[in-house]
């Protein structure tokens, strides 16, 4: 596909060029670390970040969203409308779980309105990763720092320039369009891109995962040791970027109402708790196998796909540093 | 620290040896560097891993009610299982709370005291820069806990007198200033429940805001329900919260929980006379009731 390149002086060229097709959200630094916000021209975009803390999947699939209305009149649908967005240097990680996401929600039988909406009017540029975390392990799930699925463009920030490569035909028809923005990219760039590539990869924790080795009989033992330390919050699950599971709930104001959709965790206690009283999945083992099941073993079977991006955000937040790449490594032992 | 790790190893040993304990709950090194992590020692082969360093900051008090939870079918004769719990003075303050609380029987905890000097932060939690451990530590009226059953002997961080400098800082502005604080802070908030699970005092069966019949708060991260939230959360820690941080290391977010937490301890102190874990052995300031009990704090609450 078409690849072009661009001096980093004129960025703001191409920021000019994104607005034009919609909101542009990128990465920028805030008090609590680096996080998506509405920029402009005059932003200062943070290119240089392990990945922002709070995962890609909110853009979407929003903690909380109202799906429709009651009252003593009926029943009304809300309907999303959904703003042309431009998500800009998007970790490559975080694209690759939006492309395990539409899995999900956008399959042959089912269709959810709202995440679609927003799918549709997105564009997405990812930004391949030069200097990954300790803490990731992408390239051990088959993915690295510079996998382009999922994207429209895939972008390379290097010393004084960006490369760009088209990688959809939305992408192919934006570098086309706005051909007088971009440059010719020059052979010392695309050396250097592999060159990037391949040293991130040097940086990246290797993890040997067995997947065939995660077996539903599994020594429920084994759970129970791995989960011993676990506090039962949902940390892992709500900064996880492919964790989808949600509830409903009803918000009640005087005779009507709203009913909301909200992220909901496995690993609270009451997460499968039933009517009667009974919770199948009472103890922290149980809950612990959900995930890790889930993600390694139900959405290979479902989908094809392992449920891990390798980003490292469980690993970094859990407050008792359960460690993903040591439980897999157990569980697969 | 190496030879209190050494001491501390030998401890534990003995107490296995000797059939004193079942469990003893300690640290281990963890995944990332410079981090300990939570650790459940169940035989002789698991002490090698125990370990004792400045990157202890978790309070291990956390897991104690869980353990004692009855089994709904328990075997005959059934018996709770005996705790050996490390200790440093914000665990044991802990302990010594969940025991008053009937939330873990006395009889079957054996707590080992470590001297602690300070624990520093994992590198997600952005402290005060001004200290080289984390800001609980550094304001720890007690860093070790002298009533333990068993007492690693070493050096410990001397006391602080703690000012709540911050505290009465944060008093002094005016109502509409403390509310636009609070509520920029909590809007971090995504409602993972990670403070809630890692604070110690936070035992209850079914969390108030986790309660559907009738629902008190909306389990979405709407601003109003996460206020009522964390406003609830705060109110049950009124007169038991130790002052350790558990929650504030636990938070993914970031949120500057200590802020309002230790407005609880400095009114508990100032109008109550109670310290938690530290002013004796007295009924929590809220189980009581005695007449000259303060009430500015409801009928004059700006002067006091």
């Amino acid at each position: 596909m078409t690849q072009v390149a661009l001096n980093k002086t004129n960025i703001k060229k191409l920021i000019a060029a994104m607005v034009k097709e919609g909101v542009v959200r990128a990465p920028v630094e805030t008090d609590n670390g680096v996080a998506f916000a509405d920029i402009s021209e005059k932003s200062a975009i943070a290119f240089d970040y392990a990945n922002v803390k709070l995962p890609l999947k909110r853009e979407f699939f929003p903690q909380r969203e109202t799906v429709s209305r009651f009252g003593l009149d009926g029943v009304v649908e809300e309907r999303t409308v959904a703003k042309k967005t431009v998500l800009f240097a998007v970790r490559p990680c975080d694209v690759q779980s939006i492309a395990y996401l539409d899995k999900v929600f956008i399959d042959d039988k089912y269709q959810d309105p709202y995440y679609q909406s927003r799918r549709d009017k997105t564009f997405i540029i990812a930004l391949a990763c030069s200097s990954p975390a300790s803490t990731c392990f992408c390239e051990s799930l088959g993915q690295g720092p510079a996998r382009k699925s999922g994207s429209d463009v895939m972008a390379y920030k290097l010393s004084d320039s960006f490369v760009f490569e088209a990688v959809s035909e939305k992408g192919e028809a934006f570098i086309k369009k706005n051909k007088d923005v971009f440059r010719k990219v020059l052979p010392k760039e695309l050396q250097a891109v592999a060159k990037q590539e391949a040293d991130a990869i040097k940086k990246m924790s290797a993890v040997n995962v067995n997947m065939g080795a995660i077996k539903q009989d599994n020594d429920p033992a084994i759970w129970d040791a791995v989960a011993e330390t676990c506090l039962s919050c949902g940390a892992c699950t709500f900064l996880c970027p492919t964790c989808h599971c949600f509830d409903l709930f009803d918000e009640k104001h005087g005779d009507g109402g709203k009913r909301i959709r909200v992220h909901d965790a496995c690993m609270f206690e009451l997460f499968v708790k039933e009517a009667s009283g009974h919770n199948p999945r009472a103890q922290k083992g149980d809950r612990m196998r959900q995930r890790i099941m889930h993600k390694f073993s139900y959405a290979p079977d479902n989908y094809r796909l392992v449920f891990c991006v390798g980003c490292g955000r469980c690993i970094v937040n859990c407050p008792s540093n359960i460690d993903i790449r040591e439980t897999l490594a157990r569980v697969t032992a | 620290m190496q030879t209190i790790e050494k001491k501390m190893r030998e401890t534990v040993k003995g107490l296995f040896k000797n059939n004193k304990v079942d469990i003893v709950i300690g640290f281990q090194n963890g995944s990332l560097p410079k981090t300990a992590r939570p650790y459940f020692v169940r035989s002789q082969e698991d002490i090698e891993n125990l370990v004792w360093n400045e990157y202890c900051t978790a309070n291990l008090a956390t897991f104690l009610p869980k353990l004692f939870e009855r089994p709904a079918r328990p075997k005959e004769g059934y018996k709770p299982p005996r705790i050996g719990i490390i200790v440093k003075g914000c665990d044991g303050r802990s302990v010594a709370g969940l025991i008053k609380e009937n939330q873990a029987p006395k009889d079957s905890i054996l707590t080992i005291g470590m001297p602690c000097s300070g624990m520093k932060s994992s590198a997600k939690n952005k402290e005060d820069k001004k200290t080289d451990v984390n800001r609980a530590c550094a304001e720890c009226a007690s860093p070790s806990y002298q009533v333990a059953d068993i007492i690693i002997s070493g050096e410990s961080r001397k006391p602080a007198k703690t000012s709540y400098a911050r505290i009465k800082a944060f008093e002094a502005k005016s109502p509409e200033q403390r509310w636009k604080a609070f509520v920029e802070e909590i809007s971090k908030c995504i409602r993972c429940n990670a403070c809630r699970q890692a604070c110690p005092n936070c035992y209850c069966k079914v969390c108030f805001a986790d309660q559907r019949k009738p629902s008190w708060v909306s389990p979405a991260a709407q601003l109003s329900d996460t206020i009522v939230f964390h406003l609830g959360r705060m109110f049950h820690q009124a007169g038991r919260c130790v002052e350790c941080d558990a929650c504030v290391n636990a938070c993914p977010m970031g949120i500057d929980l200590r802020l309002f937490t230790q407005k609880l301890a400095l009114d508990s102190r100032d109008l109550f006379g109670c310290m938690p874990g530290i002013s004796g052995d007295e009924v929590p300031a809220l189980q009581t009731f005695k007449q000259d009990d303060s009430e500015c704090f409801i009928t004059d609450p700006e002067e006091k």
